[in-house]
């Protein structure tokens, strides 16, 4: 077969593909990946073949209207809320308003789907494996007639979220139903010549099906076919630094940003150097990924914290007792499946419904932003390593996730899969 | 006239009006009063309206960019002041760029407007109906007609649309009458004409881009459809005659269909008032007066500031944009520098729990005049051509209604449109007729 693999220019955000990208080519199957071309260094690095399409002008155009800051604008999503019943009409909206108009719509260019349409009407792949938030790769798919599935980095929140959305949207009287993503597919499709009837949009919304690496307990109730696969690691190209190779004396406690956050905010607004301080006295090795920029005065810092600028999560883990981090796709995923408890500092996107999660199955602790400070992080940090239980529950889901197919063992499945909803 | 907006790349014109959207709703997540009133979910917006009038006579949305007023001493200086106009000096209109597709029929300054309005006064080559009488004599017998079928349609179906029936399509015969559009450009005239009726809405709250997109060919058609119909006219020599005539149109049909719509609801709502002007279909004046002051057809006016500006004790420069809350500037105390808002107490600057409940007197239509009369449709801009055709042509549909249709009353829900801050527009306005005199209002007359 002939797959695309298919992400916005986002290294994290690609990172969740590569495995299952080596799983297809390893089989036989002729793998390429499409993402804009500031993407291509990492996908070449990565030992995938590389697509260069579009460009960043549509993500660049929003960054110049609404300043860098993102994050600000997540702000009134949350994703924890849209578990519970019931959510308000008002609620649901305004997450598909801000979802379309500053996430999927600046992610996925014009330029980037014209590129991507154009590629999948020349090459003609038999299946288009999308990252959740590039529309652009089952916008491809069903011009050429490609079966095309999303392979998730987290908790489903946007399809979840969708589903209500969806529900409520019914509820309304016809004169004040609106759809913003609906109509920004519908535009887009439109562009390309192709109809945008409303089960089409549902399809390409959801994929023809979905690949799931969470742990089994954490899924969110989705409509659609769940394709569980195991998480595998992937932390981009990495070397093993000669200390991880020595035991560690003391419980080894991880402290990091995520790289994702690091580089693509630049900022933490988090005081690291008094929270390090603070971890003094605590009967541990603390292991802090962090860079010059964010630790000016490494020199300060107690005996008992290493700071290293990067080391392969998948590397250091095996040896943790707990890690604190900020709820990032790659970090979670990864603690989760070598069964460290987490103390999650979340503030982005899904990153408090896992923090949320975690804490409720009993193997982590969610810490809000706002009440991070040396006590809490300390006091957090303490009750992790003194709880038994905590390591049993984070223990659990990590089964969970290594009862899932590996990648390799998902490759038969997805060729009947594609068979069976590739167009002719 | 302006051009109308382009509309070769409606997804870059889509991708910006999902941006200025997704922008008013992330401010009202922020908990911006006036971006929570622009997001217009809520069926009646007075809570968040009281909330900007709790932060004082001048309320400034940082996040939108905008000074919001609730005062009525503020937005009659607004008004008046030669410092304030509708667009900017150099003549553009605030937010235009955010707001691609959003219609040109009203982005006229004051002097343009007052050249316009030479046109459109009484017996003008734009305007026939001698005085404000004879036009409502003249829209009663249209109104009378109208209502011939609408008694039809609720003979045949038990219900009918109100909006669509009578109170959007009346300011529309009448305009038409008035503005000389031949009978064979009936439908195309009526049909542009609605298909505008987003304009006012447009110029502050992003519309979906199939609406955007429909409103501007709709403005297209109705330019086109108004000069062909002055062509070769006396009225047709004035270089302005189109678009003082289009600027005509766009400002009476859809704050008059409001306004008929909106009175009707607040009539329905109290049987005893309802059953007044049934008794008494002069009394139609007085609904319409207490209408523009309960529920106004247009709830929010936008101005501009020419100049450096000092007022309500702030700085405005120039290009800022002050909105007037119409309908919190009625519910406030008449009398000017006597705001209750100004002593009421706030903590941090976000008030929000704790809006004021400013007693508003009820919908009544033997309320003695008052003076000054409820902040309506003011009269420096679009609503100097139209605003006196929207309050005749109200009278007109209200008097006509009660005098044929005595027992009317809701059939089920009314329904607003979509993102509607200025207008609240009505999608549809569903009534039915009670059949029996037991149905009928206790001292309607037997007819």
């Amino acid at each position: 077969m002939r797959i695309l693999l298919t992400s916005f220019a986002h290294n994290t955000h690609y990172y969740n593909l590569v495995p299952l990208g080596w799983a297809l080519r390893a089989a036989g199957h002729d793998v390429r990946v499409a993402s804009q071309p500031s993407l291509t260094g990492t996908i070449t690095g990565s030992g995938l073949t590389a697509v260069p399409v579009g460009d960043d002008t549509a993500i660049v155009e929003l960054i110049t209207e609404i300043g860098d800051d993102l994050v600000l604008y997540q702000q009134g999503m949350d994703f924890v809320d849209t578990r519970d019943e019931p959510l308000s009409w008002e609620h649901a909206l305004g997450q598909q308003t801000i979802m379309s108009a500053m996430c999927f719509s600046p992610l996925n260019g014009d330029s980037t789907i014209d590129d991507m349409v154009a590629l999948a009407r020349s090459w003609k792949p038999d299946l288009v494996l999308w990252e959740p938030f590039t529309y652009a790769g089952p916008v491809a798919a069903h011009a050429c007639g490609a079966a095309h599935a999303r392979l998730l980095w987290g908790p489903d929140v946007v399809l979840n979220a969708r589903r209500q959305f969806t529900r409520l949207l019914a509820e309304r009287p016809v004169e004040q139903r609106e759809d913003p993503v609906g109509e920004w597919l519908t535009w887009t499709l439109e562009r390309h010549g192709l109809a945008a009837d409303a089960d089409t949009i549902e399809e390409l919304f959801a994929g023809q099906w979905t690949i799931d690496p969470s742990a089994g307990s954490l899924r969110l109730p989705v409509d659609g076919e769940v394709v569980p696969m195991r998480f595998v690691p992937y932390n981009g190209a990495s070397v093993v630094p000669a200390w991880l190779s020595e035991p560690p004396a003391r419980p080894r406690v991880c402290v990091t940003l995520g790289v994702s956050t690091r580089e693509t905010y630049g900022t933490d607004g988090v005081p690291f150097h008094e929270l390090l301080a603070g971890l003094a006295d605590v009967d541990a090795e603390i292991v802090a990924t962090l860079d010059a920029g964010q630790l000016p005065d490494a020199a300060g810092l107690p005996g008992n914290v290493r700071v290293v600028d990067f080391v392969p999560l998948d590397a250091l883990l095996p040896s943790c007792a707990a890690i604190v981090h900020h709820g990032g796709a790659g970090t979670c995923f990864t603690a989760t499946v070598h069964g460290v408890p987490q103390i999650v500092v979340a503030s982005l996107w899904d990153a408090p419904l896992k923090a949320h999660q975690l804490a409720e199955a009993g193997a982590g602790i969610a810490l809000d932003p706002g009440e991070l400070g040396v006590d809490t992080l300390r006091g957090a940090v303490v009750r992790v390593l003194e709880s038994r239980e905590m390591a049993v529950a984070a223990r659990r889901l990590a089964d969970e996730m290594l009862a899932a197919p590996t990648p390799a063992a998902l490759v038969p499945r997805l060729e009947r899969l594609t068979a069976a909803h590739r167009r002719a | 006239m302006s051009p109308a907006p382009a509309t070769e790349d409606p997804a870059a014109a889509g991708r910006r009006l999902q941006l200025t959207r997704a922008a008013q709703w992330f401010a009202g997540t922020q908990d911006d009063p006036y971006a929570l009133v622009l997001r217009a979910e809520a069926t009646d917006p007075a809570p968040y309206e009281e909330r900007i009038r709790a932060h004082g006579p001048l309320f400034r949305s940082d996040l939108l960019d905008t000074w919001v007023t609730a005062s009525r001493a503020v937005a009659d200086e607004v008004i008046t002041s030669p410092a304030f106009d509708g667009l900017t000096a150099d003549g553009r209109r605030p937010g235009a760029r955010e707001l691609p597709l959003s219609g040109t029929a009203l982005d006229a300054d004051r002097a343009t407007c007052a050249r316009f309005g030479a046109l459109t006064a009484w017996g003008g080559p734009l305007l026939p109906a001698p005085h404000e009488r004879a036009l409502r004599e003249s829209a009663e017998r249209r109104a009378h007609t109208l209502l011939d079928g609408a008694e039809a349609a609720l003979a045949a179906d038990g219900t009918v649309d109100l909006v669509d029936a009578y109170a959007r399509r009346l300011p529309a015969l009448v305009l038409r009458e008035q503005l000389g559009v031949p009978e064979e450009a009936a439908t195309a005239f009526e049909d542009a004409l609605a298909g505008c009726r987003r304009t006012l809405d447009g110029a502050l709250c992003p519309q979906l881009l199939p609406d955007a997109v429909a409103g501007v060919r709709a403005e297209a058609a109705l330019t086109a459809v108004l000069a062909s119909a002055l062509r070769g006219t006396p009225a047709g020599r004035a270089p302005d005659a189109v678009a003082a005539a289009r600027t005509l149109a766009v400002a009476a049909a859809e704050p008059a269909a409001t306004l008929v719509g909106n009175a009707v609801q607040e009539l329905l709502a109290r049987p005893a008032q309802w059953a007044e002007l049934v008794r008494d279909p002069r009394l139609a004046a007085a609904a319409v007066t207490e209408t523009l002051r309960v529920a106004p057809p247009v709830r929010l006016e936008r101005r501009v500031a020419r100049e450096d500006t000092d007022i309500a004790g702030q700085r405005l420069p120039a290009g800022g944009s002050v909105v007037i809350l119409v309908a919190a500037v009625n519910r406030a105390p008449v009398s000017a520098g006597s705001d209750a808002s100004t002593t009421v107490p706030h903590a941090g600057g976000r008030p929000r729990t704790s809006a004021p409940s400013v007693p508003s007197a009820p919908f009544d239509l033997t309320r003695p005049v008052a003076a000054p009369g409820p902040f309506g449709l003011p009269g420096d801009l679009h609503f100097r051509l139209g605003g006196p055709l929207v309050g005749t042509v109200a009278e007109a549909a209200l008097g006509a209604l009660a005098a044929r249709l005595p027992g009317l009353r809701a059939a089920g829900p009314a329904v607003r449109r979509r993102r509607s801050p200025v207008l609240h527009g009505h999608a549809r306005l569903p009534v039915a007729v009670a059949r029996t005199a037991r149905d009928l209002p206790a001292t309607a007359p037997r007819n």
